[in-house]
């Protein structure tokens, strides 16, 4: 790396002095408030690379920054950073002509350096472009909560809520090695349609259901007796947290 | 370069000719390089290339002809079947290998293309059998691996791999004469008292170490299964689909393919037993009968009547029948609890599945579980005995207090989105927990006794969070290629080399304690982020050890009362190494809630350790705590110990039982002794405690203690105890006895409610050269129920008559006496340090 100064934010080394960042912040804000054509005011041998950072929804992010670095190892020191964006997303950085790797990324505590952390954003992989001498180059950038877009990438029973609880006694005590059940019917055969796993001491439960009304209840015995009603009726149309059925511990029927 | 390889392929018998056939056309196909189990006696000679593994099963002969050379192509795939060990390119022997080089025509095993070094596993020995000589092995992760089979060599050359020779277990029998290990990484390494035979054999010039000896560490666990219910078998079941809805209860025998198709049911009653015969139409050794479900299963046991899957021959074996498969069955949540698998290929194996398994025993499997794209809670299972425990990728997954152990791998996790709390991996021949790629949440697990604790590779974004990882035989925590991690409030220590390995990493390591690790508490490679706010102490070597040449960020941390340039490695050590940029440092230990409720292994305390509730130390383990340590407690908290403590202060470096709160007795609970073995609290200060001390049945000792403020100072049954050159002060009672057997010898116990009271047979007890004097009420008091004398002579009892400090049998009739005379007329020099 050349001790040369640039007015894109320069990250030298690991030290990465706030200082130093501030103060090459401001040559870039005058460099663009000035209307000077960059690669001019800072010899041949640069060239400008802007554009926008927008979230999920195309809206423009304030206050995020494009990391830049000159080769695919971006888990370190950036080389450049560009101004932090304002309300309508915007960055400009001049750069000296070269290979570069870019991420943007938006921290909620505005801060510069280091991991994100919950809720920061990011653009993922670094995109790759070649910066020429003397070139203004357009390039936006999505950011993300990289935590929420890595687990949307994973498997989900998208079509299927997810109904949880405790089954409980008359008292509110939590019922150990019990399940619950759900069925568009009050009354089933062998099984209802839906069960959950046997609580633990928690007396916790998960019942995953596509979206509907259904009939629930709960049992200790398995399977349930012949003749068992299902007294909870509901409608379902998304996830269904604390609702607690309560299991008659004498006589191993089903109340709601 | 596909026809280059087919002319090197050079294999013997007519059958294999054919398979090479099909080899070329395999390669043919872009991407996919088939791996092959040997299911007759095979003979290599000439130039072979091996694209991808080799298993060599038992009953099987390898033979390799002198002036072989075995080519490995590099394979670094995500090999997914139960029967590999590895998922680079290996040779697994679980039959016979034999390698017939000579002087002049040796047999070598190497990468076909240079600058490929540990891009092929090596030759693994699964409980088979490996006769060779005039042999080298290169370029593997491992040039040789053995697990519980048996080696004999003469001139084996083993050089330029990353291990040589690693033996695990001290079954395994290995013999190397006349060979040579060097010019590798690590030279041999021994887990789990394994030997190695040698005459005239070298093993030097490794590059990091030559003969690496792993310390015992495992934990010992029950591996309580469950037992089949009946002998009848009732139905039997050839390949066939069921329709509709199937009950199955009593005994099942399935003899063939049962499939359960799209919207029908199988439902298994508590208490069955299935039982799988045994069919290999391929010869390969691993069973095909099994279970192949596309409706809905509900296997629901329960813990009196569980529901056992097993093999139906006469002498069960892993691989004896396939799996329970359940495929595209995501509309409904299948149901395996209370089950009991064992004996088969891989006893659960799911694809776009909604599964919870839950209190169930999956055993003696090649692979325990094993799913993809599927939606999958488990919940305290237990996993042992299987070549690999769970392997999983692209799912979602709830994973919560199982127990993996004793298996050849542990937990095998890519890609997923993982929710992992309260499980322990123990004692996996490999990795405990391995995660690549995907989000993790991985909290309040325990990786004990694992070759590799925890390794996290191409991660983006996890957190690791009060996880307990210890005694892993090599490493604790690996992390490669990981961004955004977040490594907190974990307790990462006595790991047998490095505690933390990091490489091409960043993130965040902030308030752990990384001590007692065997060479480095963190070595680094590349890393950029920070290390803070941790309690990094006594690791053998350094706290933090750079190998690359990137500085660090690794401020605030307490480093113990170590000199910070023995702690640190980097570029003042050595030229081109980075900087550690390590000021400020805490001056002081910084405070630390220890994470786990149960101590499952030896493990030790320093610094200042706040405990939250009640820690119980397992009756296998120890707590040492170490001088100057404060152990400070939230309300109601304690220790249970039903293993063994050794508090082992100095007199100017004292240890301190006290409380968070610090405002009065009965702010925390007690030290709970329970048959706790040889234990020891030296220099040790104990303050607002319901009881410091509560012992029960524990040979105890006691020197130098103070106890102080506390309700009851020290309380105990049976023993025996020693207490000697302690102060009981400010107590309600100082000591409590009740048939206990001990001596308490000079101590100072005074300014006391009661100094000792002695409840119930205090003829075991021996009181002497103590100072007891200035307590409130009594200084020693006899309960309702001691009939026995108390043998309490030669002690100072203060100014006046003791008898009037003493209640007994002057005082009640119907109880012991005292034998306070003869007394001490002059206040014994005790000095309380």
């Amino acid at each position: 790396m050349s001790e040369e100064y640039y007015p894109g934010f320069l990250v030298k080394d690991s030290l990465k002095s706030r200082l130093a960042g501030h103060l090459a912040l401001v040559l870039l804000v005058l460099v663009v408030l000035s209307g000077l054509d960059a690669g001019t005011a800072y010899g041949s041998q640069t060239g400008v690379l802007e554009g926008k950072i927008v979230d999920i929804a195309e809206m423009p992010i304030n206050g995020a920054e494009l990391y830049i670095f000159d080769s695919t190892d971006v888990k370190r020191p950036a080389d450049f950073i560009s101004n932090r964006t304002k309300e309508d997303g915007r960055f400009k950085v001049l750069l000296p002509a070269g290979n570069y790797w870019a991420v943007a990324i938006f921290r909620q505590g505005g801060g510069r350096f280091g991991p994100l952390a919950s809720g920061d954003k990011h653009s993922g992989e670094p995109l790759a472009f070649e910066l020429k001498a003397g070139i203004t180059r357009q390039m936006d950038f999505m950011v993300v909560d990289l935590q929420e877009a890595a687990r949307r990438h994973q498997k989900k029973s998208a079509d299927l809520i997810r109904v949880s609880g405790q089954l409980v006694d008359e008292k509110g005590m939590p019922i150990a090695q019990a399940y619950a059940m759900a069925s568009k019917t009050e009354q089933f055969g062998t099984l209802p349609e839906y069960i959950s796993a046997w609580t633990d001491v928690k007396g916790e439960y998960v019942l995953y259901l596509p979206p509907g009304r259904y009939y629930l209840g709960a049992a200790i015995g398995f399977p349930p007796k012949n003749g068992y009603i299902l007294k909870l009726d509901q409608q379902f149309v998304g996830d269904t947290k604390d609702l607690n059925i309560v299991v008659n511990s004498k006589n191993k029927s089903i109340e709601d | 370069m596909l026809l280059r390889l087919f002319v090197y392929c050079k294999i013997a018998n007519r059958k294999n000719m054919n398979r090479l056939f099909v080899i070329l056309i395999i390669l043919l196909l872009p991407g996919y390089a088939a791996a092959e189990v040997l299911t007759s006696d095979t003979v290599w000679s000439g130039d072979v290339v091996m694209t991808e593994d080799i298993v060599v099963p038992a009953g099987v002969t390898l033979t390799i002809r002198s002036g072989t050379v075995v080519q490995v192509l590099p394979a670094d795939s995500t090999k997914i079947d139960p029967e590999y060990m590895s998922h680079r390119s290996e040779i697994t022997v679980r039959g016979t290998l034999l390698i017939q080089g000579k002087t002049d025509a040796p047999v070598v095993f190497a990468m076909q293309e240079q600058n490929y070094l540990e891009q092929w596993a090596g030759i693994i020995v699964d409980s088979g059998r490996v006769e060779l000589q005039w042999c080298s092995i290169s370029g593997a992760e491992t040039g040789m691996t053995v697990l519980q089979g048996k080696v004999t060599a003469k001139h084996l050359t083993i050089s330029g791999n990353r291990y040589g020779l690693i033996i695990h277990d001290a079954e395994s029998r290995v013999t190397l004469n006349d060979s040579r290990v060097e010019d590798n990484d690590y030279g041999l390494f021994l887990f789990r008292s394994a030997k190695l035979s040698s005459r005239n054999t070298a093993i030097s010039n490794n590059h990091k170490n030559d003969i690496y000896t792993a310390e015992e560490g495992q934990l010992a666990l029950v591996k309580e299964g469950f037992e089949a219910a009946g002998k009848i078998t009732g139905q039997v079941y050839r390949d066939e689909a069921l329709l509709g809805v199937t009950i199955w209860q009593g005994r099942i025998l399935v003899d063939g393919l049962v499939r359960l198709p799209p919207e029908a049911q199988l439902l298994i009653m508590p208490g069955t037993v299935i039982e799988f015969t045994k069919r290999d139409t391929n010869n390969d050794t691993m069973g095909e009968n099994g279970l192949m479900i596309q409706g809905r299963f509900i296997a629901k046991g329960t813990k009196e009547k569980p529901i056992i899957f097993r093999s139906a021959e006469k002498n069960r074996a892993r691989g004896d029948w396939d799996a329970i498969n359940i495929l595209g069955s995501d509309q409904v949540q299948n149901l395996i609890e209370f089950c009991q698998i064992e004996d088969a290929f891989r006893g659960l194996h799911f694809h776009y599945a909604n599964v919870a398994v839950t209190n169930s025993v999956l055993r003696n499997n090649y692979r325990g579980a094993q799913f993809q794209e599927s939606l999958v809670t488990m919940r305290d299972n237990r996993f042992y005995d299987n070549k690999s425990g769970v392997q999983a990728r692209d799912s979602e997954v709830v994973f919560e207090r199982n127990q993996v152990f004793d298996n050849q791998n542990g937990a095998n996790f890519f890609r997923l989105d993982l929710t992992a709390h309260h499980n322990l991996f123990a004692n996996n021949n490999q990795d405990g927990l391995r995660i690549r790629e995907g989000v993790s949440l991985v909290t309040k697990n325990q990786m004990i006794g694992n070759r590799f604790g925890l390794l996290v590779a191409d991660s983006t974004y996890g957190e690791f969070r009060e996880n307990i990882v210890i005694a892993n035989q090599e490493g604790g925590l690996g992390m490669r290629n990981t961004d955004h991690t977040l490594v907190s409030g974990n307790v990462i220590s006595k790991n047998g080399i490095n505690g933390i390995n990091i490489r091409e990493s960043r993130g965040t390591i902030r308030n752990n304690v990384i001590s007692g690790n065997r060479e480095r508490g963190i070595a680094v490679i590349s890393y950029s982020g920070t290390v803070s706010e941790n309690n990094i102490y006594a690791n053998g070597l350094y706290g933090i050890g750079l190998e690359g040449s990137s500085d660090i960020q690794a401020t605030t941390n307490w480093w113990g009362e170590s000199d910070l340039a023995r702690e640190i490695y980097d570029s003042h050590d050595e030229a081109g190494l980075g900087r550690v940029h390590y000021e400020p440092v805490s001056e002081k230990p910084l405070p630390f809630i220890w994470p786990a409720r149960q101590v499952l292994s030896d493990t030790t305390w320093g610094g200042v350790i706040q405990v939250a509730g009640r820690i119980t130390v397992t009756p296998d383990a120890m707590l040492e705590i170490l001088p100057s340590t404060t152990v400070k407690f939230d309300r109601s908290a304690g220790l249970e110990i039903l293993g063994r403590i050794v508090a082992r202060g100095l007199p100017d470096n004292r240890i301190s039982f006290t409380s968070t709160a610090g405002q009065g007795p009965m702010d925390w609970d007690e030290v709970s002794l329970q048959q706790a073995g040889e234990s020891k609290f030296m220099h040790s200060d104990f303050s607002y405690a319901t009881w410091g001390i509560h012992s029960h049945f524990t040979s105890l000792s006691i020197i130098g203690c103070r106890f102080s403020n506390n309700d009851g100072g020290i309380r105990f049954r049976s023993g025996p105890l020693e207490i000697s050159n302690s102060l009981f002060t400010g107590n309600r009672i100082g000591i409590r006895a009740y048939r206990g057997v001990g001596q308490i010898l000079k101590n100072e116990i005074t300014g006391n409610e009661i100094g000792i009271f002695v409840r119930e047979k205090g003829s075991g007890l021996a009181i002497h050269n103590n100072n007891i004097f200035g307590n409130e009420r009594y200084n020693l008091r006899l309960g309702d129920f001691n009939k026995q004398d108390v043998d309490a002579r030669r002690n100072w009892w203060g100014e006046g008559d003791p008898a009037l400090t003493i209640f007994d049998k002057n005082e009640e009739s119907y109880i012991g006496s005292v034998i306070f005379e003869p007394v001490l007329t002059e206040r014994v020099n005790i000095i309380v340090q």
